[in-house]
């Protein structure tokens, strides 16, 4: 999973997509074990050029902000936002329906983005599970979306997380 | 019980399987099960044990960055897989010392071993040939041959799914990911990375 976030940051620098191959690249480097060994290809030095040129093309604040974007994904956040990378171009892309949802609601949409369980939520919101539970079948409501992975993407694609 | 799950084999994969997402904490816990295996067995002369001990403690010094340890380490598992028979430790033996010339900078080193590993005749699985053929692309990759690399990518991914073979499957669509993108072949290289992430979630 790991060296296939990295092939996707090559993937955005080949096609033009400088801030999304930093923030792949930031969330590689943030979620690739501390002092592990493998990385490809060959891998930090095939990476150095591309990374700099997207840096380059983003400025040093745009810069800072996809590595900030980046670094603060967990993996599956990253894999959601990797394959919606991916299909963009190639699918129908994404109608986000954030528009009805209320501050707390975006607030809770952004914590499944970043991976949090239900009790997570609850114990980060202050609130019972059973509560977070019935505000998240209201959001699938709203949304349409009924799976986590479904909002995961809907916070990535409004730059929630 | 059958040799290869008494002897540290299956440890020996499972690490393979696991390596890239080790901390190095665990890497020492890893040497120290290897070295606990290694001095066990030592005391009985050559066996498929000590050549399985002795690969697992070369896989990890070399993921801990001490490639000179790990190359001597390899040497011996590679010379008592031979002593012994055992065409699995031999070709692992060899994969090892193809990374380890990989990763010392001797891409030519590399690329003759992993072919070595990868011609190992008898007693072979599948899946320990398309694991070879995996180190022979990156090895070739990094020796500059990327068509030569692509023919072994196309027909070692032919023979995974062929096999069902997800792990292999799952190293070998990356590489030709980056393939793909080094072609300038965009399209093919986000079909592939697609499936990758869809094996992935497949497997969690």
């Amino acid at each position: 999973m790991l060296s296939s976030l990295n092939c996707c940051g090559h993937l955005c620098a080949a096609t033009g997509r400088p801030a999304e191959a930093v923030t792949v690249w930031a969330a590689y480097r943030a979620l690739r074990p501390r002092g592990a060994g493998t990385d490809w290809p060959a891998s930090a030095g095939r990476r150095d050029q591309p990374l700099l040129q997207a840096r380059r093309a983003l400025g040093p604040a745009q810069t800072l902000a996809a590595e900030d974007r980046g670094e603060a994904m967990s993996l599956d956040t990253a894999a959601e936002y990797a394959l919606m990378l991916i299909a963009s171009g190639t699918e129908q892309s994404w109608a986000p329906g954030l528009g009805e949802l209320s501050a707390r609601e975006r607030e809770l949409v952004t914590l499944v983005a970043q991976g949090c369980t239900n009790a997570q939520i609850a114990a980060r919101l202050h609130t019972s599970v059973r509560t977070v539970g019935s505000q998240l079948d209201r959001i699938r409501d709203k949304t349409g979306y009924r799976r986590r992975a479904d909002l995961t993407r809907l916070a990535l694609t409004a730059g929630l997380v | 019980m059958p040799e290869q799950a008494a002897t540290g084999f299956g440890g020996l994969l499972r690490l393979l399987r696991a390596e890239a997402g080790l901390t190095q904490e665990e890497l020492a816990g890893a040497l120290g099960h290897f070295t606990d295996l290694r001095d066990a067995v030592a005391v009985r002369g050559p066996s498929r044990a000590l050549a399985d001990g002795l690969t697992g403690r070369a896989t990890i010094l070399l993921n801990l960055g001490r490639a000179a340890e790990a190359s001597g380490e390899a040497q011996q598992s590679l010379s008592v897989a031979r002593e012994v028979g055992y065409p699995v430790g031999e070709a692992l033996a060899l994969f090892t010392l193809s990374r380890i010339a990989g990763a010392t900078g001797n891409p030519r080193g590399a690329v003759r071993l992993a072919r070595q590993a990868g011609q190992i005749p008898a007693g072979i699985p599948g899946s320990m040939a398309r694991l070879c053929s995996s180190q022979l692309i990156f090895a070739l990759i990094d020796a500059g041959d990327l068509a030569t690399a692509e023919d072994v990518c196309a027909t070692a991914l032919a023979q995974s799914r062929e096999a069902g073979d997800v792990w292999n499957l799952a190293g070998l669509l990356p590489q030709m990911v980056m393939l793909d993108l080094w072609e300038g072949r965009a399209a093919q290289a986000a079909a592939c990375l697609r499936e990758v992430f869809q094996l992935a979630a497949g497997g969690r």
